[in-house]
């Protein structure tokens, strides 16, 4: 048992030397980057776009936690094919991205109206990121690796620009960006948005000048009801820098899990994710878990990497990705407290705090997985959410 | 989840409709910057659609296995009313007085309706602030925890600094008393004017209240007016005990009234003009207790007889409505009015 868990690390920690170029087998989440001449301003009609050829990224709808408002909710109960398509350029100083994304409503937020929210934009890079250190969770970063966030969005007078740093889910905290500009445009005829994010490659501690940066895109559809929480999330994706080295070492760890060694049975996985990750999860048919004892995982294919989906069954513990939702489930079995408030439920609290301070995830790590289990389970995992026909490639 | 509670206890007997609470908070809060539009604090006639208008149908608060339930954030036109103004200028000069803007509801816009026919009509007010609930489900419900309940006294405010106007909580609360403020793009609620409690002052919705029918204090002091009404007599119970938020405004329920009227005019005995089942969808089962409790303290009152629960309710002196100091020693409550009163003196 000890020697399989130890293999499980390895492979988890080690990817095998391999003859493939570096990045090879990330093709598919690769963004090229177009070198041309400054300087780059945020437009999202500027004729250059023209040029430069676009990528779709599937997106779905963040459901890993779930929020209560009715409206957002009821629009989530029918699914809509979601994806966007990334164009990016250099300078070599800026760096500019022109997000497309069909949306047939111009939807604003308003002065005169409560219920009403705007259609929004966001980029998410690792604050820091190379060879050693793991990717942030997607979903706003976690509490050891840090997200910078760009958003944009359809405000009441024009669009609402702002930067933000996040350590996990609800974290994001405002951050003083001025370099960083952006621009939207409704296309009636189209029913498409477009949003143009501009911005130095260092902004603070961020510096994308490298070969392969990480990059994750969400958008929100205010008829949807969607703000915060409630939006349409892609996977960590690459943007490839022209005229930067990849660094190989970087590229061998985002191919981990990748490898066509990596890949199992997919029936195999689905036997295995039914009758164990489905006791607390929602995942694909299997919804029978009382909701919110653990992270949905109906789109999780959409937004995990292969990595990190072998990470959270390995190690729970790895990423702890803060939550509100244990103050969302009273124990109404136990006693209220001296002003009636009934406490908390723990089978709701993802994580806890042990003796030294360290937080714990209450799922319990699967180390001793075979390994070709915990590929099966890995690749019927990568298939929840599937991509409408057609989206992944460049068009 | 605080350490202390304060509550504040309303006798729904008492409270004539006359808007001075909403007026007070109003002036003091609400009349300007994205406000104009909320009441923390409004009086609704009750049966009736309230303030928003049908607030209870839109979710919120926690089922009955005590998980969250998601709720609907109210628009501002349909169901709080868009606020308008009167041409008061010209009016002054002798012109008619006319309201500017479209009037397609308002925060009182069914007011003194009620149900039935004379002569068995009738209604009562409810007036209605934040619950500052135990369980709060506005703060629950926010995913940056920009919601937090003071340890110190329970009152529930919303950080300006993380709020990020995401109105998750106003879809949670169930009492809709939670406001966003689009101006802004921040959530606001009413704050148990805690800057005034902070001086020992009650909130201004209770210090001006004509009819006297508010209280405040803390849950646990003994000594206590609130305490006694809500713990001692339990004749205060809190609005829809079902929504699971432990709100702590407690209201003493309305004496079912005056006998209705036959055909002929003539009283019919036993008959209620106010449903006690209308009340318990209100405030819960308790209310025939409550009711029970009141009119046998009348019944001894009647008799002649003393009725401390009555000189509660009666509140002969405003300032015994409202403790906000430190409490009394609970043992020192066993020694009776006098006794407290003497031993305060000492304190001093």
């Amino acid at each position: 048992m000890r020697a399989v868990l130890a293999a499980v690390v390895l492979a988890v920690a080690l990817p095998a030397p391999s003859t493939r170029a570096a990045g090879e087998l990330l093709a598919s989440e690769i963004v090229e980057v177009r070198q041309v001449p400054g300087p780059l301003a945020p437009d999202p009609g500027a004729p250059l776009w023209a040029g430069v050829p676009a990528r779709e990224i599937p997106l779905a709808p963040q459901r890993t936690l779930r929020l209560h408002d009715r409206a957002a909710n009821a629009a989530l109960a029918e699914p809509a094919p979601r994806a966007l398509s990334v164009r990016a350029v250099t300078d070599g100083r800026l760096l500019a991205v022109l997000l497309e994304w069909p949306d047939a409503t111009e939807d604003r937020a308003r002065l005169d109206e409560l219920e009403r929210y705007g259609d929004a934009a966001a980029l998410q890079f690792p604050l820091r990121f190379g060879p050693g250190r793991r990717l942030p969770y997607v979903g706003m970063g976690d509490g050891e690796e840090r997200v910078l966030l760009h958003l944009a969005r359809a405000g009441a007078e024009g669009t609402q620009v702002r930067s933000a740093v996040a350590a996990g889910f609800g974290s994001s905290t405002r951050a003083d960006a001025p370099a960083v500009q952006a621009a939207m445009r409704h296309d009636r005829a189209h029913g498409t948005w477009r949003a143009v994010f501009v911005r130095p490659l260092a902004v603070g501690a961020n510096d994308l000048a490298r070969g392969l940066v990480p990059v994750a895109f969400a958008v929100w559809d205010g008829a949807r009801h969607e703000r915060g929480g409630n939006k349409a999330l892609s996977a960590w994706k690459l943007l490839r820098l022209p005229g930067r080295e990849v660094d190989p070492a970087f590229a061998a760890e985002l191919e981990a899990g990748r490898r066509p060694e990596d890949r199992g049975d997919l029936a195999r996985g689905k036997q295995l994710v039914d009758g164990m990750c489905a006791a607390c999860h929602h995942v694909g048919d299997r919804r029978l878990a009382r909701a919110g004892l653990a992270p949905d995982l109906t789109a999780i294919g959409l937004q995990a990497t292969p990595a990190y989906l072998r990470e959270s069954i390995v190690k729970p513990s790895a990423v702890i990705v803060p939550s509100p939702n244990a103050a969302q489930h009273q124990d109404r079995a136990r006693p209220r407290d001296a002003n009636g408030a009934f406490p908390r439920a723990e089978a709701f609290v993802w994580a806890r705090t042990d003796a030294g301070g360290k937080q714990v995830s209450r799922m319990p790590p699967y180390a001793a997985l075979p390994p070709a289990d915990l590929n099966a389970m890995v690749t019927y995992l990568m298939t929840q959410g599937a991509p409408p026909a057609g989206a992944g490639r460049t068009p | 989840m605080s350490t202390r509670q304060l509550a504040m206890v309303m006798d729904l007997n008492k409270c004539i409709g006359c808007q001075t609470c909403t007026v007070a908070c109003k002036t003091q809060w609400t009349n300007r910057n994205g406000r104009e539009y909320m009441y923390w604090n409004n009086v609704e006639t009750r049966p009736g659609t309230g303030y928003p208008s049908r607030w209870e149908t839109m979710g919120g608060g926690f089922d009955e296995k005590g998980a969250l339930r998601e709720g609907t954030v109210p628009s501002r036109s349909a169901d709080y009313g868009t606020p308008w103004d009167f041409n008061l200028d010209e009016a002054a000069l002798g012109a008619e007085v006319v309201a500017q803007g479209s009037l397609k509801n308002g925060p009182n816009w069914d007011e003194d309706a009620g149900e039935g026919d004379f002569p068995n009509s009738w209604f009562f007010y409810l007036p209605r602030i934040c619950n500052h609930c135990s369980n709060a489900s506005c703060l629950a419900a926010c995913p940056r925890g920009a919601i937090f309940k003071r340890d110190q006294d329970g009152v529930v405010l919303v950080d300006q600094e993380r709020c990020e106007g995401l109105r998750y909580c106003v879809a949670a609360c169930p009492y809709k008393k939670i406001y966003f403020n689009p101006k802004i793009s921040r959530s606001e609620k009413c704050i148990f004017c805690f800057p005034r409690v902070e001086k020992g002052l009650p909130p201004a919705c209770a210090q001006q209240c004509v009819g006297r029918i508010r209280w405040v204090g803390y849950l646990d002091d003994e000594a206590g007016q609130v305490h006694q009404l809500v713990r001692k007599w339990e004749v205060a119970l809190p609005l829809h005990p079902e929504y699971g938020t432990q709100a702590n405004v407690y209201y003493v329920p309305p004496l079912p009234g005056p006998p209705k009227f036959d055909a002929h005019g003539k009283p019919i005995p036993g008959s209620e003009r106010i449903p006690v089942p209308y009340l318990e969808s209100l405030f819960g089962p308790g209310v025939k207790k409550a009711l029970a409790t009141i009119e046998a303290e009348l019944a001894k009152r009647k008799a002649g007889k003393g009725s401390e629960l009555l000189d509660t309710l009666i509140a002969f002196k405003h300032s015994e409505m409202f403790r906000l100091g430190e409490p009394v020693d609970p043992g020192l409550v066993q020694l009776g009015r006098r006794g407290a009163k003497a031993l305060q003196v000492i304190g001093r």
